[in-house]
């Protein structure tokens, strides 16, 4: 009979551990103060968008006699919830070089600049920062080409990096 | 009056459209490298201004009459096309009063019968003269002649 009652109070004690994972118990026993300290922790896990066009095309523009090729590329940030140290850096490389699809292969050199800056960046270089901010966030690159020599249609692909680094 | 022709040869593709179709958007999702590729794009139309000689008097006896100049006063063309001028004519004069009475003429370019040219870049020209032997005038009946020539100005490949 004994047996019996002792089998029944383990296996008790043993469904009642399995569900409980971290606690603390305070008893009559426990030292005064009689006091528990219990962690609340959540985590908000880092979001954010980045929008790059897959593609622009430069239209002409001619001031003061002089014929450019030019186009803004705007890349936008959303709903961009960071740690706080932290920040996204977008950077381009590139061979500033459009090619022509002619036999020839002819190239056109062009410049990028970034917002209201007229210097013209460097392959490698930060075209955009974006730090934690629900509004929407943008950065504008200026593409320009100055008139070609000959006609034809011309292209360059250019890449975008995108890395989370410290403020 | 120099006789200008000047042709926009204007793709569908050429200057006006610049709207972005497609982006591509990365997240905290996307795999690492976190990089998207932008093809950049411009079309250049070609475009050329041609000049040719506009009408011209031959003074009586004249074995060689100035015709002006064929002359591309402006090009912008795709590197593997030229810019090509025939002539077509007739190579008589005919009397305005009885077309059967003629007197016979060569288009020239230098020393040779000018036919056609083709031409590549801004300020190429072909300087052009009417050209009449001795014989023929002299076997002129009296009166006025005229003929009208035709230029024709292509596109083409380079040959």
């Amino acid at each position: 009979m004994k047996k019996i009652i002792t089998l029944a109070l383990v296996s008790a004690l043993a469904l009642t551990a399995s569900i409980t994972a971290f606690a603390t118990d305070i008893t009559p026993q426990t030292s005064d103060p009689k006091k528990a300290d219990t962690d609340v922790v959540f985590e908000v896990a880092p979001t954010y968008t980045i929008t790059i066009p897959s593609e622009i095309t430069l239209t002409q523009k001619t001031e003061n006699g002089v014929t450019t090729y030019e186009k803004v590329l705007e890349i936008t940030a959303d709903s961009v919830k960071l740690p706080k140290t932290k920040q996204i850096a977008v950077t381009m490389t590139s061979d500033f070089k459009f090619q022509a699809d002619d036999t020839d292969q002819s190239t056109v050199d062009y410049t990028v600049t970034v917002g209201d800056s007229t210097t013209a960046i460097a392959s490698g270089d930060r075209v955009a920062t974006f730090s934690t901010n629900t509004a929407h966030q943008s950065g504008k690159l200026n593409f320009k080409a100055n008139e070609p020599e000959y006609a034809g249609k011309y292209k360059d692909t250019v890449t975008f990096n995108i890395a989370i680094e410290n403020a | 009056m120099k006789k200008v022709i000047t042709l926009a040869l204007v793709s569908a593709m050429a200057l006006s459209v610049s709207v972005t179709a497609f982006a591509t958007s990365i997240n905290q999702d996307t795999p690492d490298p976190k990089k998207t590729d932008a093809v950049i794009k411009t079309s250049i139309a070609p475009t050329y201004t041609v000049t040719i000689p506009a009408d011209v008097t031959v003074d009586f006896n004249a074995e060689t009459t100035t015709f002006g100049q064929i002359k591309v006063d402006s090009a912008q063309i795709e590197p593997d096309k030229c810019i090509k001028v025939s002539l077509t004519t007739g190579g008589e004069l005919k009397n305005t009063v009885d077309d059967t009475k003629v007197i016979p003429y060569t288009v020239k370019s230098g020393e040779n019968a000018f036919t056609s040219a083709t031409y590549l870049s801004t300020g190429e020209y072909t300087d052009l003269t009417i050209n009449i032997a001795t014989d023929d005038w002299n076997k002129a009946y009296a009166g006025e002649y005229s003929d009208t020539v035709t230029f024709e100005v292509s596109y083409e490949n380079k040959v």
